[in-house]
């Protein structure tokens, strides 16, 4: 549930800033928030499923489940760093790329889960 | 025109694309050859080579220097060699790659992104040196 909640947010945030790259803009301030914001959804996602791991469910491949973990935190603070730096419409473009890489994970992520209990 | 930096412009895109194949890559390659090494030990070395590989372009794109140019061309060649031939050996000898490396079937797992990103990045270094001879471009000739 969380998760697809998850991918919606990040698919509409990369739509967003992939048409502010269109649109020729620069990376505004507002972007830090909304990805700050999907940053904290990111966390609560990864703290319920260390959670869960904790109390017992395993996936098959543990070590992918977890590596793709860390990946999902860093990729949206990293890619709004690297994002804002740019004051051109290759900003946006780089914070598109950071979404659809969340998106992809998050979906590996759902697919790994769902060998729990399998 | 004069020779533009690697990491701005479209520059800073190809840069954050390497940057989320030398992640993943790693975290891909770390897994294999940590907990089932025995399984497919060429395919994991070579997942482990592909990551490296993406880190040293990474980082030679993201720095910008001239010689950091040189490791990134470097880089971007070795890659695009690496997903060509690992490409091609995994299509007709399936049997040596019992599972699956970046470069498998030239990177269909992962949206032929792997075929793409090296000559996206070798494209970008020669268009971004800004040398006079451009594809195209209209070279005085005696």
């Amino acid at each position: 549930m969380l998760a697809t909640g998850l991918i919606f947010l990040a698919a509409a945030y990369g739509a967003f800033a992939l048409v502010t790259a269109v649109l020729g803009r620069a990376p505004r301030e507002y972007f830090v928030i909304a990805s700050a914001l999907l940053s904290i959804v990111v966390v609560v996602q990864v703290v319920v499923a260390i959670v869960m791991l904790v109390a017992g469910d395993r996936p098959d491949e543990l070590g992918t489940f977890v590596g793709y973990l860390v990946v999902a935190l860093v990729l949206v603070p990293a890619g709004t760093l690297w994002a804002l730096a740019e004051r051109s419409r290759w900003g946006p473009t780089v914070l598109a790329v950071a979404c659809l890489a969340l998106v992809v994970v998050v979906i590996r992520l759902n697919d790994l889960w769902s060998t729990v209990n399998g | 025109m004069a020779e533009r930096p690697t990491n701005t412009g479209p520059g800073r895109v190809l840069v954050a694309v390497y940057a989320v194949f030398a992640l993943s890559a790693s975290a891909r390659a770390g897994v294999q050859i940590a907990t089932h090494f025995d399984e497919a030990p060429v395919a994991y070395v070579l997942s482990a080579l592909a990551a490296a590989v993406y880190i040293v372009a990474t980082v030679g794109l993201a720095r910008s220097t001239p010689a950091s140019r040189r490791v990134a061309t470097i880089a971007c060649t070795v890659e695009l060699i690496g997903v060509l031939v690992v490409g091609t050996l995994s299509v007709v000898w399936p049997d040596a790659f019992p599972d699956a490396t970046v470069w498998s079937g030239y990177g269909r797992g992962y949206g032929f992104v792997p075929l793409v990103l090296p000559v996206l990045g070798l494209l970008w270094l020669r268009r971004s040196a800004g040398t006079r001879q451009r594809w195209g471009g209209q070279r005085e000739r005696a």
